[in-house]
């Protein structure tokens, strides 16, 4: 039979609680009943029952997880914000990564890089294409660690590719008689890269199912 | 500020938690033996909700913690912080009001 405090620990984490909380508070009550126990065995229990009387002391389920459901502050920023953390965060990700590889991009036309320039627009390019992959990755693997419910992340995963896809980025060397351009641009999603980047997000949890 | 009555016995798990720790820190289940022993078991309560009490006061800067090992085990030891000593001193005057107005009720009751 399972111990009844790890069953408890789906409780916890399904009330939005973070994973590291509910470690924290299961360990200190797992201590704590070992504390009872080893106290009661020193004054002579025997082993079964000094068990049975911590698990009666520590209290019942319902009185171990009320004081921490009821409480909202407990809860962990992702399950008090869904929205923002699985669908604004990774979005504001990828448009730091596109700011910081055009800066990138820009810093190296100063540097003997510029001979490579266009290659390393293909790669800020690919970049933007496989961040929402990886992104997705890390929602999917936060959420089911948390318990939580997988629309937000499917959201939040899928609106990291129609951003992908609506991302252009254009690298033009400088010519004897023409300056060279970087340029990036926001515009209506390219249908390619969104089917097969809408398809790869999606990828991890048609495997979990 | 007057006291609603639905809370006005809200506080108590905390006040006994700051006035015990305010001499030294312990860990949980050291604080619930020192409650005992110092209510000569008479206050007993499921110990385990006296973790969400501990994390509740430690979220609002009320306590401390730091982690040590000892005989293999990792304890989470509490100590009370300045906010906390505040928050003590702020929690035992609400008591100590409402104790009053209680035994003053309860001495001298007065009918409508």
């Amino acid at each position: 039979m399972p111990d009844r405090l790890e069953v408890m620990r789906e409780d916890l984490l399904k009330a939005g609680l973070s994973p590291a909380h509910v470690h924290r508070y299961l360990r200190e009550l797992t201590e704590h009943r070992d504390d009872i126990v080893a106290h009661l065995i020193a004054k002579g229990a025997e082993p079964h029952l000094a068990w049975a009387e911590a698990d009666r002391r520590l209290g019942s389920n319902d009185a171990l997880l009320l004081p921490m459901l009821a409480d909202r502050r407990f809860r962990s920023l992702a399950a008090r914000w869904p929205a923002l953390f699985y669908l604004a965060l990774p979005l504001l990700c990828q448009l730091i990564l596109v700011a910081l590889g055009s800066c990138v991009l820009l810093a190296a036309t100063e540097t003997p890089l510029r001979s490579v320039i266009i290659d390393l627009g293909h790669g800020l390019k690919l970049l933007t294409y496989a961040a929402p992959i990886v992104l997705a990755m890390a929602l999917f693997t936060f959420s089911h660690r948390r318990r939580a419910s997988q629309s937000w992340p499917v959201a939040g995963a899928l609106a990291s590719a129609v951003l992908a896809a609506m991302i252009t980025i254009n690298v033009l060397p400088s010519l004897p008689d023409q300056p060279g351009e970087i340029s990036v641009a926001i515009g209506f999603p390219a249908l390619l890269p969104l089917l097969v980047i809408g398809t790869l997000v999606l990828l991890p949890t048609s495997i979990r199912r | 500020m007057p006291t609603t009555t639905s809370q006005f016995l809200n506080g108590v798990p905390e006040l006994l938690v700051l006035r015990l720790l305010r001499d030294r820190e312990m860990y949980g289940y050291e604080l619930v033996e020192a409650i005992r022993a110092a209510s000569n078991d008479k206050l007993t309560f499921a110990e385990g909700v006296i973790y969400p009490v501990l994390h509740a006061l430690e979220r609002d800067g009320a306590l401390s913690t730091r982690r040590q090992t000892v005989n293999g085990r990792s304890r989470v030891y509490y100590s009370v912080t300045p906010t906390g000593k505040d928050r003590f001193d702020a929690l035992l005057a609400h008591w100590q009001r409402v104790h009053s107005t209680i035994a003053t009720i309860v001495e001298t009751p007065r009918h409508a």
